[in-house]
C-alpha cells in the first residue's frame, strides 16, 4: 500500500524542494484519497498547502497570454504611476506602468508599489495576466514576489528605421523619424509626488500618431523634425502610441518631414492595423445598428441606460442623447462607424429636441432609428476619426462626417482607360 | 502562413454586377447547415453578402396571403432577382409600396434555388433596402466596375502564373489581402473552364456599364462605334444574347428583350425609346401576339383534361417559331399570373 504512494510522494517532495517530512505527506495524501479526492487534486492541494504555491513558469513578455497565471518574468520597469480608483465607494490606490524585457513591452498593475522605480530591473514570480482593453496586462497578486536585480538588461542593438504606420502595441526598441505637430504638458502622480510629462501628436509623411514622453526633452517642440531611437509602443484607447523615456535617444534633424494626408484609403488596408489616429474612411452605410437614434445616458457615468436605471448608479435622472452606430463598407472591408449627436444632426438634420418629438408622436423611441435608417441607409459618406479594434470589432469614432464630393465623369474616363489597358 | 478568415469580423458586402452574378454556377457551403452558403463568381468572389444600387423594374406578389414578393433590380449589365418573404418584413413592405421604376439601394444575401428540373436559380434575399437616386446608382456603377476590374486583374495574373494548389495559394497571398477572395479565386480557377471566354465578356460588360454613366442618352454603343445604327439597341441585343447563351442555365427567368434594354435609363427616356422603336419598326413586335399568348393557346389546345407535358409545349412552341428560352419564360409568366400551373414536375395544366 505504502509503495503505491511512493512515486506521488516523491513528486510532491520534488515540487516542494524536499522541505517537508514524508510521514505527514503520506498521512495527508491517504486521508484525501480516502475521501475519494482525485489523485491529481490531492497532490495539487498538498503542494499548495505546504509550498509557496506551484513554481512559476518563466515567460518572456512577448509570450504572455490573457489567462496565464503564476508566471515568472524578468523585466525593466519603464515607468510607474499611482492612481486612485473608486470601487464600491471605497478608494483604493493602484500602481500601473510598463515593463520591458528584450522581447516586448507590456503594461502591469499592482495594488502595492513593491518599491518600484523607473529603470529598476526586477524578477517577479506568481504574476498573472488579465485582459486590459483587449490586451494582456501583467497583474501582481498578493502572493507575487518581487526581487530587485542588480544586473541590467542587455542593451539592444540599434534597430532599423521604421515608419509610424508599422507600429504595433508592445513593440520595443523602435527607431523612427517624425515631425511634431502638437504638444501638451501634463502632470502625473508617482509615489514621489507629481511629475511632468509631454503628450502630443506626431506625423511622418503618411501617418499621424499620438506620443507620450516621460522625460522633458528640449527637442520636443512643435515644428521640429526629430529622430528617436529606443522608443516603445503602447496602445492607448486602441491606438498605437509612441513612448519616449529615459532610455530613448532623441536627435533633432535638419530636414523636415511633411505630413500629407492619404486620400481614398481602402478599408481593407486600414483594418489591417491595430488602430489608427485621425484617418478618413469612405464607404456606403450598409446598416444602422440597434441602439442608434435617441438614447438615454446616466448623468454620472454616461453609460447608456434603460428606464432610468444605471448599472453602477441605480435610479438616476436620465439624460437624452443621440448617436448612430452604423456599418460602413467600401466593398473591400467594413467597420462600425460611431457618430455622436452633433454629427447625427449634421447628416440627418435631426436634433435632440426633434428626435424627442418624433419619438413622442410615434410613441416609440424606435421611430428615430427608423428615420435615421431612411435617411442614411445605402448612402455614401466619408468620416474622419480614430479607429480601434476591440471586443465589438473594428470601430471608427468619428469627429467629422460628410458627403464626399464625387468626380464621377473623371473616374469613369480613367476607368475606361484602365479596362482597355 | 495561411491567412485565416475571422468569423468575428463583419462579412463585407461585395460589389458585383448582375451579369457576373448570374453567370455564376458554383456554390459552396462550409460546415453544417447553419454555415453560410456562398456562390463563387467567375472573378473569385466568395459571395454571401452583396450591395446593389439599381433600378427596380418590376415587383410582383407571388405568395399566398401577400407574404412573398419578387422584384427585379436592373443594373447596366443585367437583372438581379430578389425575394422578400415573411422573414424580411421590412423589405416586403418596402417593395409592396414601391412605384416602379425606382432607384433602390439594397444589402442582401445571395441565395440559390434548385428545383428538381436541374436548373439553378440565383436570387438575393434583402437584409436592408432603401430608396436611392440616380447619382448614387452612378457612383455604385463606377465603384462596382473598379472592384470588378481589380478582381479581373487578379484572376488574369493567377491564370498567367499557371500555378495551382499550394503554389497558387502562396502566389495569391502576396497579392490579395482578403482571405475570402484568395479562397474564391482558387475555387473559381478550378471550376470555371472557360475563363478565357468569360473574362473578356466581363470586361465588355464593364465598358458598357461605365459608359452608361458617361453617356447622355442611356443607349450605349460598344467599340467600335457604329455610324448611327438604324435600329437603336440592335447591336446591344446581339451582345446580350451572346452573354445570355453562356449564362442560360442560371438565368432565373429569361428577361424579355425590351427589359434587358432598359438598363440605366430613367422611365421617361425609356418611354421615348419605346415610342421611337414603335415608329421605326411598325411591323415588328408590337403587332405580333406576345409569345406568352401563343403559349397560352398551345397549352389550351394540348391540355385535354389531364394536363400536358412541359416538353411538348416547348416543342410545339418551337415549331411556331418561339425559342425554347422564351417559351420557358412565357410559361413561367403564365404560372405567375395564375393562368396555368404545374401539378407535378414536367406537367402543365390550364386553369
Amino acid at each position: 500500500m505504502e509503495i503505491e504512494y511512493a512515486p506521488h510522494v516523491e513528486e510532491i517532495k520534488r515540487a516542494l524542494d524536499n522541505e517537508i517530512d514524508e510521514v505527514s505527506i503520506i498521512a495527508e495524501l491517504k486521508k484525501l484519497l480516502q475521501f475519494r479526492v482525485p489523485l491529481s487534486e490531492a497532490k495539487r492541494s498538498l503542494i499548495k498547502k505546504y509550498g509557496k504555491g506551484e513554481k512559476s513558469i518563466v515567460r518572456k513578455l512577448n509570450e504572455i497570454k490573457i489567462g496565464d497565471h503564476n508566471i515568472e518574468i524578468t523585466a525593466e520597469v519603464l515607468e510607474v504611476t499611482k492612481k486612485t480608483i473608486n470601487i464600491n465607494n471605497i478608494e483604493k490606490t493602484v500602481f500601473t506602468g510598463n515593463l520591458r524585457d528584450e522581447t516586448a513591452v507590456r503594461s502591469f498593475s499592482a495594488w502595492s508599489d513593491h518599491d518600484l522605480k523607473a529603470q529598476d530591473v526586477i524578477n517577479i514570480t506568481g504574476a498573472y495576466v488579465r485582459n486590459w482593453q483587449e490586451r494582456p496586462e501583467i497583474n501582481l497578486s498578493p502572493r507575487s514576489k518581487v526581487t530587485k536585480l542588480s544586473t541590467r538588461l542587455n542593451t539592444l542593438e540599434e534597430s532599423a528605421l521604421r515608419k509610424l504606420s508599422e507600429f504595433k502595441d508592445g513593440d520595443i526598441n523602435v527607431h523612427t523619424q517624425f515631425a511634431i505637430l502638437s504638444i501638451d504638458f501634463h502632470d502625473i502622480n508617482t509615489k514621489d509626488g507629481t511629475k511632468k510629462i509631454i503628450s502630443g501628436i506626431i506625423a511622418d509623411d503618411e501617418t499621424k500618431l499620438p506620443f507620450t514622453s516621460w522625460v522633458i526633452y528640449p527637442e520636443l517642440v512643435v515644428g521640429n523634425t526629430v529622430e528617436v531611437k529606443n522608443g516603445y509602443v503602447r496602445s492607448f484607447r486602441g491606438i498605437p502610441t509612441l513612448n519616449i523615456n529615459e532610455g530613448s535617444k532623441i536627435i533633432k534633424l535638419v530636414q523636415n518631414i511633411e505630413f500629407r494626408e492619404k486620400v481614398g484609403s481602402r478599408i481593407e488596408d486600414l483594418i489591417e492595423k491595430d488602430g489608427a489616429y485621425d484617418i478618413v474612411v469612405e464607404g456606403n452605410i450598409l446598416s444602422i445598428r440597434p441602439g442608434s437614434g435617441l438614447i438615454n445616458r446616466c448623468p454620472k457615468c454616461s453609460r447608456v441606460i434603460q428606464k432610468g436605471m444605471c448599472r453602477a448608479h441605480g435610479k438616476v435622472d436620465d439624460k437624452a442623447d443621440m448617436r448612430i452606430k452604423a456599418i460602413i463598407d467600401d466593398g473591400t472591408g467594413a467597420m462600425t462607424l460611431v457618430l455622436d449627436s452633433r454629427l447625427t444632426h449634421k447628416i440627418c438634420g435631426i436634433g435632440i429636441e426633434e428626435a424627442k418629438n418624433l419619438a413622442r408622436t410615434a410613441m416609440s423611441q424606435k421611430a428615430v432609428e427608423e428615420e435615421i435608417k431612411r435617411k442614411l441607409q445605402g448612402r455614401r459618406f466619408a468620416a474622419r476619426g480614430n479607429m480601434s479594434k476591440g471586443e465589438f470589432g473594428i470601430t471608427l469614432v468619428a469627429n467629422d462626417v460628410w458627403e464626399p464630393h464625387e468626380t464621377l465623369q473623371d473616374k469613369a474616363q480613367k476607368l475606361l482607360v484602365r479596362i482597355a489597358g | 502562413m495561411e491567412k485565416i478568415e475571422k468569423i468575428m469580423d463583419r462579412e463585407i458586402a461585395w460589389r458585383i454586377f448582375a451579369h457576373e452574378f448570374n453567370t455564376s454556377n458554383l456554390h459552396i457551403s462550409e460546415g453544417d447547415e447553419r454555415a453560410p452558403n456562398y456562390i463563387i463568381t467567375p472573378t473569385g468572389v466568395k459571395c454571401n453578402r452583396l450591395f446593389i444600387i439599381g433600378v427596380i423594374t418590376e415587383v410582383e406578389n407571388i405568395g399566398k396571403d401577400n407574404n412573398l414578393w419578387r422584384a427585379r433590380i436592373a443594373d447596366p449589365t443585367g437583372v438581379f432577382t430578389i425575394y422578400a418573404g415573411q422573414y424580411q418584413p421590412e423589405a416586403a413592405i418596402f417593395l409592396s409600396e414601391l412605384e416602379v421604376p425606382a432607384y433602390v439601394a439594397l444589402v442582401g444575401k445571395a441565395r440559390k434555388y434548385e428545383p428538381e428540373d436541374g436548373n439553378v436559380y440565383l436570387s438575393v434575399r434583402p437584409e436592408e433596402i432603401n430608396a436611392a437616386d440616380e447619382k448614387q446608382r452612378d457612383m455604385w456603377v463606377i465603384e462596382t466596375a473598379e472592384r470588378t476590374l481589380e478582381r479581373i486583374k487578379i484572376m488574369e495574373d493567377a491564370l498567367d502564373s499557371g500555378l495551382s494548389g499550394t503554389q497558387l495559394q502562396e502566389f495569391l497571398e502576396k497579392k490579395v489581402k482578403n482571405p475570402a477572395l484568395i479562397n474564391g479565386v482558387a475555387h473559381a480557377i478550378k471550376h470555371y473552364k472557360h475563363l478565357d471566354r468569360i473574362i473578356p465578356e466581363l470586361k465588355n460588360s464593364l465598358v458598357h456599364a461605365v459608359k452608361t454613366v458617361t453617356s447622355d442618352s442611356g443607349i450605349i454603343h460598344n467599340n467600335p462605334p457604329e455610324k448611327t445604327p438604324e435600329k437603336p439597341g440592335i447591336q446591344e441585343l446581339s451582345s446580350i444574347k451572346s452573354t445570355k447563351s453562356m449564362a442560360q442555365e442560371q438565368k432565373p427567368d429569361e428577361a424579355d428583350i425590351t427589359e434587358e434594354l432598359e438598363e440605366g435609363k430613367d422611365a421617361k427616356e425609356l418611354k421615348e425609346i419605346e415610342e421611337i422603336n414603335k415608329l421605326k419598326e411598325p411591323n415588328e413586335e408590337p403587332s405580333k401576339p406576345e409569345p406568352k399568348e401563343i403559349i397560352a393557346d398551345i397549352i389550351d389546345r394540348l391540355d385535354i383534361g389531364k394536363g400536358t407535358s412541359f416538353s411538348g409545349v416547348i416543342e410545339t412552341a418551337q415549331k411556331a417559331g418561339i425559342e425554347a428560352e422564351i417559351a420557358e419564360s412565357a410559361i413561367k409568366e403564365l404560372m405567375d399570373e395564375g393562368r396555368c400551373y404545374e401539378p407535378k414536375i414536367g406537367t402543365l395544366r390550364k386553369v
